[in-house]
């Protein structure tokens, strides 16, 4: 096959770039917004300032929402983490005849339109009185963010030899301690890539939040849907910016942890 | 006259005769878990007719099998042939269809894997990525909740062992293949169990390493009275290492006896084509006054006794090795033309035409040793063998009648 295929010309290079900015350029007009005029929302901002991110520090309401996001987030992380990490492993490690089901069923999150699987847990929380409660919000967010936890590990079992377990075995070790002392450090990598993941699943997740919350349980993404319909606060463009700051961290924190793991030194 | 009958020669003929007769002595009619049930005694690990099957599929056919304390026995055979299977079975990685496993006289078939205090040493070394080397050998001590000082005493005591505490800092993937084998062997050893298992260790590595690695390996085994079980599909490796070897083929122990044995008293046609080059020759068994002989039309070959009746069908087997050669005719001698003739350093390698009889010829191989004298065969010469080094066994097909070409086997 010729290389002239995949030498990038100015062209094709020109092209990429313009899709690229297509894609991104709505998202990164709330940057310059936000350090612009504290009053309307108007672009180009005429004057310079970081007088909105003033008005979002004294906000209390704003602030509520992000610690709750926030707190969110990291339960529904970790209860997502150590039900996706032991899953699977053991479906991994299966030779059951039944594994793709199972691989299928615990994928549905993912797969199912997320209105569908938030009416889903609305109907079923309001039966059981989880609704506008922080812990149902926390359950339904680890049920959501479950599957990216689950593919980042069962990918990452591809690199855990099970000669490994079998030799610490022989040795002496129960299947419990080679687990965590040799099975759990192999997966790191992949652990926190999907933990990290499904942190930003939760944080940005607004129709499953909106669905179960109450005055007191408004996520961020939740407060700015309301905000934009209602007064149009210009401190949404703080909050938008802050958002897309973090979301870019995280990927590529957890882009560069998979990359890595994918070469073995 | 002959050319490799001198004293050190005579001296292995004679051993290799009481050894058989041993081996006979050993096989009086008696099933063979008996027989293994009998050198119980001072067994490390007893294998009670245990067998494995996956579905309609059997790994392991009924097997017994009994390893002193401080042997060194070595599975050999052929790819599939059921070798790690009875190695996982005995480490309790897999559960038998049938059977029991004693090691020190305690039941362990229904033992979790690591309650039965083995070592064991893997093809692909199994070393732990995410730890360096004295992490990785410190492994089973800390297991066993080891004081760290008496941690750190064994792990140099066993690195020193395999030469390698310069390195202990270091991540497998920062050493060589060799090195890893080392830090395998160095885990295996360092909680110093009675019994260590190696599923073809040296599989992975070259030619010169392996010799050293052997010997390595050996050394260890003797010098710290370990028992161990290693896997092998190379027969000089299983030779030249071990106390005894067992041959398996299609999920059986085809025979198991010291390396003399099983090479120069092969039991069946396959193992004397696994461990080596054979000459076989097809009659049928014929008694003389001065013993057992193969007649191959009307010519009679000097056999040691077998398990056969007159008139049976049987191949003879000798080893190049033990082929006596000679310039002139000999009572009993066999007349040959060289086709090809080869020196190897101290040994020369002959292949020959024999004529065993007015009508059939048949090639055969010679290993002789070297000698400053040693003329060059040009044309004809003469050749035997000492009846002991001569095995009969059953044949499975009739010899043909009397033809040129040979039984295709
Ligand atoms: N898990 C298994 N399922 C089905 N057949 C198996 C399994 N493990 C081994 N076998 C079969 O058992 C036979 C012996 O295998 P093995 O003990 O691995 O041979 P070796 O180690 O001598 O190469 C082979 O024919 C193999 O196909
Ligand atoms: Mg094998």
């Amino acid at each position: 096959m010729s290389t002239k295929l995949f030498k990038a010309s100015w062209t094709t290079t020109l092209f990429s770039w313009s899709v690229l900015a297509f894609l991104l350029l709505p998202t990164l007009i709330v940057i310059p917004l936000s350090f612009g005029d504290p009053v309307e929302l108007v672009f180009p901002p005429p004057v310079w300032s970081v007088r909105i991110y003033n008005q979002l520090w004294a906000d209390a309401a704003w602030l509520n929402s992000a610690t709750l996001s926030l707190r969110i987030g990291l339960a529904s992380t970790v209860l997502a983490t150590c039900i996706a990490v032991p899953a699977a492993y053991g479906l991994y490690r299966s030779s059951s005849a039944i594994r793709q089901l199972v691989y299928g069923l615990f994928m549905t999150p993912a797969v199912v339109p997320v209105v569908v699987l938030a009416l889903g847990i609305y109907l079923y929380f309001v039966r059981i009185g989880l609704v506008g409660r922080e812990v149902g919000l926390v359950v339904a967010h680890a049920v959501y963010a479950f599957p990216f936890v689950f593919a980042a590990v069962l990918s990452g079992m591809k690199d855990v030899d099970q000669n490994l377990e079998r030799a610490a075995h022989v040795m002496g070790a129960s299947h419990f301690y080679a687990f965590i002392h040799i099975v759990l450090p192999l997966l790191a990598r992949s652990i926190t890539a999907g933990a990290l993941f499904a942190f930003l699943m939760s944080f940005d997740e607004t129709v499953i939040a909106y669905f179960l919350a109450s005055t007191e349980m408004t996520t961020l993404p939740v407060r700015m849907f309301q905000s934009v319909r209602w007064d149009s606060t210009p401190i949404l463009a703080a909050v938008s910016t802050l958002l897309t700051v973090l979301s870019f961290a995280i990927c590529m924190v957890a882009g560069i942890g998979l990359a890595r793991k994918s070469k073995p030194s | 006259m002959s050319l490799n009958d001198d004293q050190t020669f005579r001296q292995r003929h004679v051993l290799h005769a009481l050894l058989r007769t041993a081996h006979k002595l050993r096989q009086i009619s008696y099933p063979s878990y008996m027989l293994e049930m009998g050198r119980h005694n001072m067994s490390n690990l007893l294998v009670d007719r245990v067998s494995k099957k996956y579905g309609t599929v059997t790994a392991l056919h009924e097997t017994s099998l009994s390893v002193d304390a401080g042997e060194f026995l070595t599975l050999l055979g052929p790819s599939g042939s059921g070798k790690s299977t009875l190695l996982n079975l005995i480490c309790g990685l897999i559960d038998p269809s049938s059977g029991r496993i004693l090691i020190d006289d305690r039941d362990v078939t229904r033992e979790a894997m690591n309650k039965r205090g083995l070592g064991m040493v893997f093809q692909n070394y199994a070393l732990f990525p995410h730890m360096d080397v004295r992490a990785n050998v410190s492994f089973p001590l800390k297991v066993r909740k080891f004081a760290s000082q008496e941690i750190k005493k064994r792990v140099d005591d066993a690195l020193g062992a395999v030469q390698l505490l310069h390195l202990a800092d270091r991540k497998p993937a920062n050493i060589s293949g060799g090195q890893q084998q080392r830090v395998s062997l160095a885990r295996a050893l360092v909680y110093q169990p009675k019994l260590i298992l190696l599923d073809e260790p040296l599989g992975a590595l070259d030619k010169n390493l392996r010799a050293d690695m052997q010997y390595h390996i050996k050394q260890l085994q003797r010098e710290r009275g370990i028992t161990m079980i290693y896997v092998t599909h190379d027969q000089e490796e299983a030779l030249s290492m071990s106390d005894r070897v067992a041959i398996l083929s299609d999920g059986r122990i085809q025979q198991i006896g010291t390396p003399s044995e099983i090479y120069f008293n092969p039991t069946s046609l396959f193992c004397a084509k696994f461990l080596g080059e054979a000459n076989i020759f097809s009659g049928f068994v014929q008694s003389s006054a001065e013993g057992t002989n193969v007649d191959i039309d009307g010519n009679l070959l000097p056999a040691s006794p077998g398990p056969l009746k007159d008139g049976d069908p049987a191949d003879l087997i000798v080893r190049p090795e033990n082929i006596i050669v000679s310039h002139d005719p000999r009572r009993g001698f066999i007349q040959a033309f060289v086709k090809e003739l080869a020196m190897v350093g101290s040994t020369v390698k002959i292949r020959a035409t024999a004529r065993l009889s007015e009508e059939r010829a048949q090639e055969i191989t010679i290993q002789t040793l070297n000698r400053p004298h040693m003329p060059s065969f040009e044309g004809t010469f003469w050749f035997g063998w000492n009846r002991e080094d001569a095995t009969v066994i059953p044949a499975l097909q009739l010899p043909l009648a009397s033809h040129q070409d040979q039984p295709g086997r």
